[in-house]
């Protein structure tokens, strides 16, 4: 993959996929959770330290402290930033270059939500944003780097179809 | 060691549920209902206590690493003790040690086992099978088998106990035996299966591994088997016909 | 007798891989030995058997991905074999060739039964009286089912498909069993994670050793 920095919208955050799958596959060494809820939380950044293999190093960022470090520029390695939701990576849309490589991963089941894949459910305000951001970016649905990419299209007129 | 709050009896009834928990593996709440089914055990047989009510919440969304299971019931019988909201901690928890149980049993134990048992087998296919079988599940009904009391003990902090073992570190030592073994293994097979082996024929054996190293990254396995297949049944009915 | 044994063990193989019990039963080199000691004492099966357990290691279950079902794989070769339907090299490197695109289908069977899982439980989901036994013993006899209706159909369609061909060649089945494992093991190796050359000096100690030893 060209692009070296990874934005992956994953409700898990750091769980069997990123370890084994996104983590494995590109080495990557960096990982950065963009989450206001965990940050500050020191038994969180432990249990999540703990389960990283030793090469790679995780910092835990609020939006806000993410926006005045995260500069955009290519890093040498692969650099992965996990967000918890869509809202998040909403939030940070403007960090958003053609250099990054967006990815939704898994978004769990919830009620009174829209199911767009087998592991992805949205409801109309995620929805609405996510289209947004596509109308700028590609952003992609996918597990493992070695699955075929779903592509997000339609959401517009899905959207319109619902009202 | 941890003591155990519940019966050995017990423990090793926790063991064969947990065995059959993923039952209803689907993709709207993954293993929740298995959970609930877990939980459910526990809280009739120990009088915990836990209201019907936060019960059924426990039949939503979550998945873990299914050899890690009864860590995540102790932790969560725990906070719910201690009167912390105990899914929230599962929600933490279910992640985390799926990405330590699919680290150590799928990427490490699972290829350790098989490169072993494929050597094994060279000398006795009956004692490999046996091996395969035992050396897993050895590692696989002790965290289980364990893993309540250990979750239970630490509550929240249960990841200190798998700092405390080192558990990531089993990975990096067994991977180093892994491919050790790997390489013991390859030179038994080309020299027990291939008829007539000689430095010709090695060669070509070199020079498919180092394709096949130059082209990993671009296409799957699945395919790079259809094709040499494939080029080999070319070869083959060239030569027949 | 041992045509109940076998439909037993698509059952079993099914819910171990999927299911429940996580046991190892299911896995391809497990498979052939079972094969090779109970049905048929040929080596080809546990050659075939190495081949997909290989091809299937580096594919694993993380999350809601589903790996190849390589159990399958191996399960309709040992029976091919087992039946007397490989009996030649070009007949063994077809029935990899057909069963690796079978495998396919196999693989979505499961698919399926993780939906009607879901069916199910969004069925009974806000029930009063909600059942969690109900459900997984549902859950796993459709496991179960699924791996009788789906191995046993692809073994036979992979026997049909090889008596199909009958072409003479040459008996060197494991001349040609070495290459395509020789293929899997590269990506075998690139799947771990000690980085740069030294994955490849441990095993290259590890090959010289059992040269001198074996």
């Amino acid at each position: 993959m060209q692009k070296k920095i990874i934005f992956r919208v994953d409700d898990r955050l750091i769980h069997g996929q990123v370890i084994e799958g996104w983590i494995k596959y590109y080495k990557i060494s960096h990982i950065y959770i963009v989450n206001d809820r965990i940050y500050g939380d020191v038994l969180q950044e432990l249990i999540y330290n703990s389960v990283l293999p030793d090469y790679c190093n995780l910092e835990i960022f609020n939006k806000k402290t993410f926006r005045t470090f995260f500069s955009g520029e290519i890093f040498d390695n692969h650099t992965l930033v996990l967000f918890e939701n869509i809202k998040d990576l909403y939030d940070l849309r403007d960090l958003i270059t053609e250099k990054i490589y967006i990815n939704i991963g898994c978004v769990a089941s919830r009620e009174h939500k829209i199911e767009i894949t087998d592991t992805v459910f949205l409801d109309l305000e995620e929805l609405r944003k996510l289209s947004e951001l596509r109308e700028k970016y590609n952003i992609y649905i996918k597990k493992l780097p070695w699955d075929t990419n779903i592509e997000i299209k339609n959401f517009y007129t899905f959207l319109k179809e619902m009202k | 060691m941890v003591n155990s709050i519940i019966k050995k009896i017990e423990k090793f009834k926790l063991l064969l549920k947990s065995l059959v928990y993923q039952g209803n593996w689907n993709y709207d709440n993954m293993q929740g209902t298995g959970f609930y089914y877990l939980l459910d055990y526990i809280n009739t047989k120990h009088k915990i206590g836990i209201a019907k009510e936060l019960l059924r919440k426990t039949t939503g969304y979550f998945n873990t690493n299914p050899f890690l299971i009864t860590f995540i019931l102790g932790i969560w019988c725990k906070e719910f003790k201690n009167n912390i909201d105990p899914n929230y901690t599962r929600k933490i928890y279910g992640p985390a040690l799926s990405a330590l149980g699919d680290r150590f049993f799928w990427h490490t134990l699972k290829p350790l086992t098989f490169v072993l048992s494929a050597i094994i087998v060279f000398y006795s296919p009956l004692l490999s099978l046996i091996f395969y079988i035992v050396f897993f599940n050895i590692f696989h009904f002790y965290f289980l088998y364990n893993g309540f009391d250990i979750g239970y003990y630490y509550g929240r902090n249960a990841i200190e106990w798998f700092n405390k073992i080192k558990f990531t570190k089993w990975n990096t030592v067994g991977e180093v035996v892994i491919l050790f073994s790997m390489g013991i293994f390859l030179s038994m097979l080309l020299k027990i299966e291939v008829q007539n082996l000689n430095m010709s024929i090695l060669l070509i054996f070199a020079i498919v591994f180092l394709l096949t190293l130059l082209i990993v990254k671009k296409i799957n396995i699945s395919l790079a088997l259809l094709l040499y297949t494939t080029l080999l049944l070319i070869n083959m009915v060239i030569r027949v016909y | 007798m041992i045509y109940l044994f076998l439909i037993l063990l698509t059952g079993i193989i099914s819910i171990d891989r999927n299911n429940a019990l996580n046991l190892m039963i299911s896995r391809p080199i497990v498979i052939s030995l079972i094969f090779y000691l109970f049905v048929e004492n040929s080596s080809v099966i546990i050659l075939t058997g190495i081949l997909y357990e290989l091809y299937g290691v580096i594919d694993i279950p993380v999350g809601t991905h589903i790996p190849k079902d390589d159990s399958f794989a191996t399960y309709c070769s040992s029976i091919a074999i087992a039946f007397g339907s490989v009996n030649n090299s070009l007949n063994f490197l077809l029935m990899v060739l057909l069963s690796l695109v079978l495998m396919y289908f196999a693989t979505l069977a499961e698919g399926y039964t993780r939906k009607i899982n879901r069916v199910l439980y969004n069925k009974v989901e806000n029930h009063i009286t909600f059942k969690p036994n109900y459900l997984i013993s549902l859950g796993i006899a459709i496991s179960f089912l699924k791996g009788i209706v789906v191995y046993n159909l692809g073994a036979i369609l992979l026997i049909i498909l090889l008596n199909f061909v009958s072409l003479e060649a040459d008996y060197n089945i494991g001349l040609y069993a070495c290459i395509l494992i020789t293929v899997a093991t590269a990506y075998f190796i690139d799947y771990f994670e000690i980085f740069g050359y030294k994955k490849y000096f441990f095993l290259l100690c590890g090959f010289l050793i059992g040269w001198l030893i074996v």
